[in-house]
């Protein structure tokens, strides 16, 4: 087994391999791709907790190392899960879609080696550095996308840059006041930190890194223009890993350096900077519901998706008792698998459609159904209806709120998990269920090479959901190895102070009424198909293929109760072009003028200077 | 034997006035010449022109700080003379002629000489600045260059009265607080404009986006850093610091001004003109905290500054619209941008940790905010042209067939150079090890003044 | 006495920079600038009732004026003199290029 370090350095170097690979066949490029990613999925699963490398050591004092914590083995196989399957579509997608393919394979190695990185960094520097290569690989790739895609890659950067330079002056603090920056020590320095407010500035500038990648209220606001804009099967590795990596810095704010440890409680357990943060993710939830009903390019709903399931994690995290923290982590895996599955069938509808347009598709059904299958699954598991493992995170996030008291909190998680329905429900009705317009009548399912990746994320999620213990068992050790009161569940049973949940029963119960309604299906005639226009209503004859088509508008009724809202996105935009008018100011003022304005300044300056002198 | 640095390039100068087509040819020799003159020389050693000892004749001072900084600089030149395309034809006379100022500013122990080498290497940055035709940018670097150069003149006389010598020795041995009150001020002023410092540095963007790459690559890379050397050798190690104060806010003021304009530029040039007035900003203040730690740092920073910008200004004035024809120049700017911004992997970052620990270390918060800061909206509009290079919009196919190919040569230089700063990132010690002789050099003003003075 | 002739000749520089719009008259600003700064150097070195600091047989030895302040100025003058010169070629330059030598008509040209 080769170590982690090497491992960083193949990817490295495996991402000019792969370039000159891609260069010359994109087929066999993806390929090595693939094997390569599935190979370090291989590794990092078979590695064991506590393994230690040394690294280098940029900073007196301190020795950067990679070690083996079961929280970053948990998100790395996530992660890892995602990009091999997506390297494993790629393999197809790449015939037609990236403008650059050898430098699109070659990014996403280096975005690899990044998050493989990140995951198992024992101390906040060491993160730091991989946190940015794996920003730089992905902000990269970014621009091969859509026409937006270039103001996307520039705003994905900024606001990533925001919370990570924020990270980074915490990091400087630390190392500054104490001399260390790896983890366990980080954490022991703070208990005995007498100051509070340090600890708050510490847990809360470490939290903004991950506030910024999982695209948390305030800054959610570059999820939108970027998943939407990016390489479609790019897409599904920033929602269903980068986003991820986020979640991991927040679970390292919040449960390595213990919380609720550090800061006195404020309300049932929970400390008040912990409070804030569930709020934050409140608010993205519902900010992430509501703009998600409203969005025609499928990508952007399903963005703003992101948002909102960023939120759950946060709550399920901020709660920190030993069900809200494992319901946390839990939904980590179901949004990554679930989020992948749904871009990855996005990506298999463009490659046939090509357009992200809800309302210029419909019934293509007939046409993908695999496809079909794989979102409709996806969007089981997203909006968290049983069997699917999308349920149990959520079941197990309200149980923790419901132990904790936090009925608001409750409330507007209930209303999100009901405003997904409704998102998730426009593009299922828009592209996959309707009328099937004319120009897609040639469209056919996508080969099995793209169908594949799509099958497995499926077969896994309805995996999990019937049998969580894998996953169960990640988080048990997690919860050990950070000192929370570990889930108990045996089985398939999973048990809460309010009740138990059995995975296998109520699995049981939806195959029967699957099989039910299968036999019925089966028994009971078929319905005629018949051409639309092969109809009358109102006695004319129809002649309009796309009046008939109910996606426009979709949720205008909705729509209209929030039409007015206020929208972050504009209130930066107007930040951005403030920005630019100072600058335009400055620049007329101090660096455009003619000579007398220089001398004029340099007048100015003495005087200044000669004023404060004397 | 130092003062050959000067002499050499000034008589091959005048010697081939007449030839000044073939001259072209000869600057790599020259700039050769003097490199393997520098490697040579003892460090320590100080050149007594005309023998009249140490207060009363000129000194050419070579110290640790001189040493590194002379060779440098004139590396820099070497790899500008190795690029003959960007160098017309009439300017290699001013090229010989602006690597001896440089070298004698760098080299010299007195005050009055470095003002004569200031206003030649000043003259013959007007010289350059107006190629491409850009009169009136380099007529209105004319006029504040020498209103600068009048006040350091100014500050050079009244630190004779204050003093009764032009010794940087004698003066830093005879400092006292009357004479401390006025004379920084004016030298101050009057090294402002070359070191771009805010409300003086106007010049800059007209001057290094004229369109010439041979003017920013020169300008924004061996000048400033020699004027920076000329900064740090006057203010630290004759003045001990005294003054650092002022030039620290405006360091600070410089670097969030210039960042900000250059967010709505719509010439790369002129962008990467207001990044290289903000990293001198954000220099100034990081050595203003005047301690070993912080002008290594602040040296390292400027090292890689310089690296960076010698690639990107060469690449944005002579590419085209994008980078569709020239995938290595492209590959070499847009490293040499990762490293601007700080990226890890890339030396920029290393000079940024560096940075971020000193400002700590001296409980300087505001420093770092205002560094992080600046690189956020250094980001925004270093990778939107990035971007916007890489992936450039509706190119037609005529101006795709009109952007013609850099030469080899162009291309090796600008790669071996963006290798560099990926060495850099991974094994700072080279630069470090530079920064730090620098450094020592600046703040052991004792050493300095036994050094010229002879023990006294 | 001297000292207020060249402040006064420096005010006189930056008004003349302040107020006019003409390139030429900068430049000439620029040069009055330059004399005031000479003629603060020389007056700085000047003892009333020495000598001139040249040395031979009809002067005694102790009783020159401050010589260092002559030999900068002469530096300076030439300095000066060199700048000047730059300064209205590249004058030139600019009425070829633009036809004129207003600022804000330059400016305007620029702009196009």
């Amino acid at each position: 087994m080769i170590p982690i370090s090497y491992l960083v350095l193949v990817f490295l170097f495996g991402s000019v391999v792969s370039y000159l690979i891609t260069k010359a066949n994109r087929i066999v490029g993806a390929i090595f791709n693939f094997l390569l990613t599935f190979y370090a999925l291989f590794v990092l699963w078979n590695l064991e907790i506590g393994h230690t490398e040394k690294l280098f050591s940029i900073l007196e004092g301190v020795e950067n190392t990679f070690k083996v914590s079961s929280l970053g083995k948990y998100f790395s196989i996530i992660s890892l899960i995602v990009i091999s399957l997506v390297s494993f579509f790629i393999i197809e997608w790449i015939r037609k879609k990236p403008s650059r393919p050898a430098a699109f394979n070659a990014f996403v190695l280096i975005m690899s080696a990044g998050i493989i990185g990140v995951f198992f960094s024992n101390d906040l520097l060491t993160l730091y550095i991989f946190w940015e290569i794996a920003v730089l690989g992905s902000f990269l790739i970014v621009p091969m996308g859509k026409e937006d895609s270039k103001k996307a890659a520039v705003i994905y950067v900024v606001t990533s840059a925001i919370g990570s330079y924020m990270y980074l002056f915490a990091t400087f603090s630390i190392y500054n006041k104490y001399g260390i920056l790896e983890f366990d020590q980080v954490s022991r320095f703070l208990l005995n930190e007498p100051s509070n407010l340090f600890k708050w500035f510490i847990i809360l500038f470490i939290a903004s890194a991950g506030i910024a990648k999982s695209g948390i209220f305030p800054l959610h606001t570059w999820l939108r223009i970027t998943h939407g804009n990016a390489p479609d099967a790019f897409s599904a590795i920033l929602s269903g890993q980068l986003v991820k990596m986020g979640s991991y810095v927040l679970a390292i704010s919040l449960s390595v350096f213990p919380s609720t440890k550090l800061l006195a409680s404020f309300y049932s357990g929970v400390p008040l900077l912990n409070y804030i943060l569930i709020w934050l993710g409140n608010i993205s939830i519902i900010i992430g519901t509501f703009m998600a009903i409203r969005q025609n390019d499928m990508k952007q709903l399903i963005a703003y998706s992101s948002v909102a399931n960023g939120g759950y994690i946060l709550v399920g995290l901020g709660v920190m008792n030993s069900i809200g923290y494992a319901g946390g982590l839990f939904h980590v895996f179901n949004h990554a698998i679930a989020a992948a599955m749904i871009f990855l069938s996005f990506a298999a509808v463009v490659y046939r459609t090509g357009t992200t347009k809800i309302d210029e598709m419909g019934g293509l059904i007939w046409k993908m159904p695999w496809t079909f299958v794989t979102y409709l699954v996806g969007i089981i598991s997203l909006a968290g209806i049983p069997p699917t493992s999308g349920f149990i995170s959520k079941w197990m996030i309200f149980n923790a709120l419901l132990t904790k008291g936090m009925f608001v909190t409750l409330t507007i998680t209930f209303i999100g998990s009901v405003g997904s329905f409704l998102y998730v429900f426009r593009p299922l009705a828009g592209v996959f269920l309707g009328q099937l317009k004319k120009k897609h009548y040639e469209v056919k399912e996508v080969s099995p090479v793209m169908l594949i990746p799509m099958l497995v994320l499926t077969l896994l999620t309805l995996f999990i959901g019937v049998y969580p213990k894998p996953v169960l068992d990640f988080i048990v050790s997690i919860e050990n190895s950070l000192g929370i009161k570990p889930i108990e569940y045996s089985g398939t049973i999973i048990k809460t102070s309010l009740g138990q949940w059995d995975t296998l029963t109520v699995f049981t119960m939806f195959a029967v009424g699957f099989i039910i309604a299968l036999v019925l299906y089966i028994i009971f005639p078929r319905g005629k198909k018949v051409e639309l226009t092969d109809q009358y209503t109102g006695g004319e004859y129809l002649f309009n293929y796309d009046l008939y088509h109910y996606a426009t508008g979709f949720y205008r009724f909705l729509e209209r109760l929030y039409d007015k809202h206020p929208s972050f996105e504009k209130l930066y935009g107007m930040l951005v072009s403030f920005f630019k008018s100072m600058g335009e100011i400055i620049n007329e003022l101090f660096y455009k003028v003619s000579p007398s304005g220089y001398v004029f300044w340099i007048s100015i300056v003495i005087l200044i200077l000669f004023w404060v002198r004397w | 034997m130092s003062a050959l640095l000067i002499a050499v390039p000034l008589l091959i100068a005048f010697l081939f006035v007449p030839l000044k087509n073939k001259i072209k040819y000869i600057l790599p020799f020259v700039a050769l010449f003097s490199l393997i003159l520098i490697l040579k020389l003892p460090i320590e050693q100080v050149n007594f022109l005309g023998g009249w000892k140490a207060p009363f004749g000129i000194t050419l001072v070579l110290d640790n700080s001189s040493y590194y900084s002379l060779i440098v600089v004139n590396i820099i030149f070497f790899l500008l003379s190795l690029i003959p395309q960007i160098i017309e034809k009439d300017l290699s006379l001013i090229f010989l002629i602006l690597m001896a100022s440089i070298n004698g500013l760098i080299l010299t122990g007195d005050l009055f000489n470095s003002f004569v080498f200031l206003e030649i290497t000043s003259v013959a940055a007007y010289i350059l600045s107006s190629s491409k035709r850009n009169y009136y940018g380099a007529f209105k670097y004319l006029i504040l260059g020498s209103i600068a150069g009048a006040f350091y003149l100014l500050g050079t006389l009244y630190s004779y009265i204050g003093t009764g010598s032009l010794n940087l020795a004698d003066i830093s041995k005879n400092i006292n607080s009357e004479f401390l009150a006025v004379v920084p001020i004016l030298i101050f002023i009057g090294l402002a404009v070359e070191t771009k410092i805010f409300p003086l540095a106007g010049w800059v963007p007209d001057v290094y986006a004229s369109g010439s790459a041979l003017t920013p690559a020169i300008l924004a890379t061996g000048v400033t850093f020699s004027m920076m050397y000329l900064f740090g050798r006057i203010f630290i190690t004759v003045f001990h610091g005294e003054f650092l104060n002022v030039v620290y806010i405006f360091g600070l003021i410089t670097v969030v001004v210039a960042e900000l304009s250059a967010l709505k530029q719509d010439n790369l040039l002129r962008a990467l003109s207001f990044s290289s007035i903000a990293q001198a900003g954000l220099f100034l203040s990081v050595i203003s905290m005047n301690s070993y730690e912080s002008l290594t740092a602040g040296y390292f920073h400027l090292l890689n500054d310089i690296t960076a910008k010698f690639v990107l200004f060469i690449i944005a004035a002579s590419i085209g619209k994008s980078f569709i024809k020239n995938k290595t120049t492209g590959i070499a700017f847009s490293i040499a941008s990762f490293s601007l911004i700080g990226f890890p992997l890339f030396a920029g970052f290393r000079s940024k940790l560096l940075i971020l620990k000193t400002a700590f270390l001296n409980q300087n918060y505001i420093l770092p905010i205002i560094l992080l800061f600046a690189t956020i909206i250094e980001i925004a509009y270093v990778l939107r042209w990035n971007i916007k290079l890489w992936y450039p919009d509706n190119i037609l196919p005529q101006e795709k067939e009109k952007t013609q190919k850099l030469s080899w040569n162009v291309n090796l230089i600008l790669l071996i150079v963006a290798l560099v700063i990926i060495v850099i990132g991974f094994y700072p010690d080279i630069y470090l090890k530079i920064a730090q002789n620098i450094a020592s050099g600046l703040t052991n003003y004792r050493a300095y003044v036994t050094n010229v003075l002879g023990g006294m | 006495m001297v000292y207020y002739i060249s402040f006064i000749l420096i005010g006189i520089g930056i008004y003349g920079f302040l107020t006019q719009k003409n390139l030429f008259k900068h430049l000439i600003s620029l040069t009055i600038i330059d004399t005031a700064i000479n003629i603060f150097i020389i007056s700085l070195g000047y003892i009333s009732g020495e000598e001139a600091p040249i040395y031979s047989k009809y002067t005694p030895i102790a009783n020159f004026v401050d010589p260092l302040p002559q030999a900068l100025v002469l530096t300076a003058i030439v300095i000066g003199v060199g700048i000047l010169a730059l300064g209205v070629s590249l004058l030139i330059k600019v009425y070829e290029k633009y036809g004129t030598l207003d600022v804000e008509e330059i400016v305007a040209k620029e702009g196009k």
